[in-house]
């Protein structure tokens, strides 16, 4: 086990590497960069002052040589500085980076919660009244997207309650009870599309098991409907529900940015955006640096928590 | 008025108050600082810091897009704007009215054409508790003349040749030129704070910041939110009224609207459709104000293009329905605007004329014009536009209707900022929708004009040059005769008006709410926050 994971964790350097020059070309095809957002769409100064601020802020450097010097900084532990700010990104990535966690966690948190029973249940009880509700539920939570459930959420408790999440981010460990108070909306929203993938791939997955030889066996020899259910079926039907989930955690660590927006959060996601929208390069590499870590080490526990779900795996 | 009238009015500025209808009369025929001659919209209502009272209160208020930075020079960007302009002051400011005061110069005077002496005022201290004198002012100024990077040159302070240290608190700036726009400029403030000398060096300029004015910057968070604390030693009696202000970046607008409602945040700027649901609200005030932004559709004839032909311009002048814009995109709260915004002093061709005159539409006429240029059939372009706002997008598609009675078959290319930016810096564009800034001048608004200048030749090249309008506009630069001026700048209008080089649209109103707890705001028409320096709160 140790071998696999440290197996894993070296293929990371190749795959960093590879997202590194490729978000570093991807950038630099953009149209416009840094400079040509300074003067912005309403130009008061001509190409030649562009030029000079180019080539101080080194823009101007064909890109490979821009590209070395960046690995040579990254390497030796400087990831560079916000271009307009001036900050470490290391320091504003470390900022926005709890806020992204946490609401990413919540929301899945959310969604497992109530999507894996309600998905069993619905696979047991199939075609029953429950099922039928269940999986309109699923399909209306599928169709309606989350920036959308999100305006909706906090124009009702603006207009019911007089009341809004702040927007200024309560850290868990100074206040947990506010800062619960304050993520619970924006990680509902996000929860309600993931609750309905998960709670149809649970269902799913669910019937299919519930199908199989085995199943029939436990039942044969006489066991419980619950022991059969919770034991021999809910273990092997977990497997791709845990991929959904994984996958989903990784992913919203950079596509809650919708959310972050509209909550006002700023998170990585929501940092992100920004610094594209600004052609804010360093920043822009770090975070999806930082994505791709985070993505890769999501895989890893995935992984690794198949193999406890499903000791053939282990050895393998 | 002769130039020596310019130099008397000069000198009233610096002795102190005009009153706003004498400078209206004055100074905006002279050209003095834009702002100072607006005609500005504005409801009643201030109320004022009370004198001696300590500063109390809270107010967040939202920015509809997030700072990028504060550096004190070189900033162009209007965010950069709204992200400092709480700690710095400038030698001149503007009051209420738009008129110009003395700030941190208490007068200044002109002994001739080519030099201005200012007088500081003593005793004004630095946030870091030292005090400002005419070393710091020097420093400032030499910097705002040329700006380190990343800051951005600016065009207003060419015709500075030197700024020298008299003594203590008092410096004198020699110009290369006759120059009356320098106090207005000055009172503009965002292009020249006053710093503690050597600041480049101690501080983080891009985030941190050490001003005179009546905030201290507390925190910087990039992107989310930026913390102001009151300065109490701030020179001004009474001000600030507010203890803490805090601006966040909300970009979401129903989210500012929901945060509003809720109290989250205290004031924002809200689009017209979406202030109406607003109205209803008691606990919130909504004010209207005119500011810079003249909408326009760029045409670039730097190719052999069909509407190099003025016809072809005229023709889709004739056919263009600002009125229709006005109550399509902005729910009918904009007005007509030429090259000179309305409401920039009594510079602007007013809306009735540009109506009757320059705007009235005739397709009939439009389809003979094309004709006679031989395009008859049309051709097809395609207009780019900025894509969030939306009325850019929305102002081209009105035109793309309008155009195809020509035969003139548009295609609407929305694009993100950045490569706008890139496009339009550039002249990578065959159409562009987008819209002009603040501007310290008149001649500001027109300078893309003049054939020569950078911007000319990306966009116009020898497609279309006037050379009666060149003219104008270096005279224009080079009088100070304040009726002349006008006449210049009504004639340099009227030039770009009939021959369409630019298509002008409309200017749309900018809304603002607040929740009333919060007094002494309104809309300020250089498209800031300014009124908030000396806005007051009540206490929880």
């Amino acid at each position: 086990m140790g071998l696999f994971i440290l197996r894993r964790l070296l293929m990371l350097i190749p795959t960093l590497l590879g997202m590194s020059v490729l978000i570093f070309l991807m950038l630099r095809l953009l149209p416009g960069d840094i400079v040509d957002i300074i003067v912005g769409a309403d130009p008061q100064a001509d190409s030649a002052a562009r030029q000079r601020l180019r080539e101080a802020m080194g823009l101007d450097d064909p890109i490979p040589v821009q590209y070395v010097r960046w690995l040579g900084d990254l390497l030796r532990g400087d990831p560079g500085v916000s271009l307009r700010s001036g900050k470490p990104v290391g320091q504003i990535l470390w900022q926005s980076l709890p806020i992204t966690v946490e609401l990413a966690v919540l929301a899945v948190l959310m969604a497992t919660v109530v999507a894996i029973p309600l998905g069993v249940i619905s696979a047991v009880k199939r075609d029953t009244g429950m099922d039928f509700g269940a999986r309109v539920a699923g399909l209306i939570g599928l169709s309606l997207p989350n920036f959308w459930i999100a305006t909706l959420l906090l124009l009702f408790t603006s207009t019911q309650f007089g009341w809004v999440p702040k927007t200024r981010y309560i850290s868990l460990f100074d206040d947990p009870l506010g800062n619960l108070k304050q993520m619970w909306l924006p990680a509902a929203a996000i929860a309600v599309q993931l609750m309905a993938i998960e709670m149809r791939m649970t269902r799913t997955t669910m019937l299919e098991v519930l199908n199989q030889d085995y199943i029939r066996t436990a039942r044969a020899k006489g066991l419980r409907d619950q022991v059969v259910v919770y034991r021999h079926a809910l273990r092997n039907a977990l497997i791709p529900v845990i991929t959904v989930i994984g996958f989903q955690l990784g992913a919203l660590m950079g596509s809650s940015a919708i959310i972050e927006v509209i909550f006002g959060l700023n998170g990585v996601g929501y940092t992100l955006l920004q610094a594209i929208f600004n052609r804010d390069y360093p920043l822009v590499q770090a975070a999806v640096l930082y994505l791709a870590i985070v993505f890769v080490l999501i895989n890893l526990v995935v992984d690794v928590l198949y193999a406890v779900l499903d000791p053939r795996i282990k050895q393998a | 008025m002769e130039q020596g009238d310019g130099l008397q009015f000069l000198k009233d500025l610096a002795r102190g108050r005009l009153s706003r209808r004498e400078l209206l009369a004055r100074a905006g025929a002279l050209g003095v600082g834009a702002t100072a001659l607006s005609g500005v919209v504005r409801l009643p209502g201030a109320v004022l810091a009370q004198d001696g009272g300590q500063a109390v209160g809270e107010v967040t208020w939202a920015l509809e897009s997030a700072v990028p930075n504060v550096i004190p020079f070189g900033a162009i960007a209007l965010a950069q704007w709204w992200g400092k302009e709480f700690m710095y002051d400038s030698l001149m400011e503007f009051d209420q009215d738009m008129n110009i005061q003395p700030a941190l110069a208490e007068s200044f005077e002109t002994p001739d054409e080519l030099t201005y002496i200012f007088h500081l005022r003593q005793g004004v201290k630095f946030h870091d508790g030292t005090e400002m004198t005419a070393k710091d002012v020097k420093y400032s100024l030499d910097n705002a003349i040329s700006p380190p990077e990343p800051g951005a040159p600016v065009p207003y302070f060419g015709n500075i040749a030197s700024v020298d240290i008299v003594d203590d608190y008092t410096v004198k700036i020699t110009m290369k030129t006759v120059d009356p726009t320098l106090p207005g400029v000055f009172a503009w403030a965002g292009y020249s704070p006053i710093v503690p000398e050597g600041i480049y060096d101690r501080i983080n300029v891009l985030s941190e910041g050490i001003g005179t004015g009546p905030f201290r910057l507390v925190e910087y968070v990039q992107d989310d939110r930026i913390v102001y604390e009151a300065f109490p030693d701030y020179w001004k009696p009474g001000v600030p009224c507010i203890q803490k202000l805090t601006l966040k970046a909300l970009t979401d607008e129903q989210a500012r609207v929901a945060a509003l409602r809720a109290g989250e945040i205290d004031g924002g700027t809200f689009s017209a459709d979406v202030i109406r649901t607003l109205e209803r609200d008691e606990e919130i005030e909504i004010q209207r104000g005119l500011t810079s932004a003249p909408r326009v559709i760029h045409f670039n004839t730097v190719n052999d293009v069909p509407w190099r032909d003025v016809r072809v311009r005229q023709a889709i002048n004739l056919v263009v329905n600002r009125q229709e814009i006005i109550d399509k995109v902005y729910g009918g709260e904009a007005v007509m605007t030429g090259p000179i915004p309305p409401g920039y002093g009594d510079w602007f061709i007013p809306e009735e004329e540009l109506a009757s005159t320059f705007y009235a539409q005739d397709v009939e006429r439009a389809k003979q014009l094309m004709a006679e240029a031989g395009y008859a059939d049309g051709f097809s372009v395609t207009l780019q536009a900025i894509a969030a706002p939306r009325d850019h997008t929305q102002i081209a598609e009105i035109v793309q209707q309008a155009v195809k009675q020509l035969n003139i078959e548009v295609t609407v290319e929305p694009l993100e900022i950045g490569t706008f930016a890139k496009n339009i810096g550039e002249g990578a564009f065959e159409w562009a929708a987008t819209a002009r800034g603040m501007r310290g001048d008149p001649s500001g608004y027109v300078v893309d004009f003049r054939s020569g200048t950078a911007l000319h030749q990306v966009w116009f090249g020898d497609g279309w040059k006037n050379d009666e309008l060149d003219a104008l506009y270096d005279e224009a630069l080079a009088t100070l005769d304040v009726a002349r001026r006008h006449e210049l700048y009504r004639r340099i209008q009227e030039i770009v008006l009939t021959e369409v080089a630019n298509l002008y649209t409309v200017q749309p109103y900018k809304f603002q709410a607040a929740r009333k707890r919060v007094t002494g705001w309104f809309v300020w028409y250089a498209g800031t926050n300014t009124s908030l320096r000396e806005a007051c709160v009540a206490a929880e």
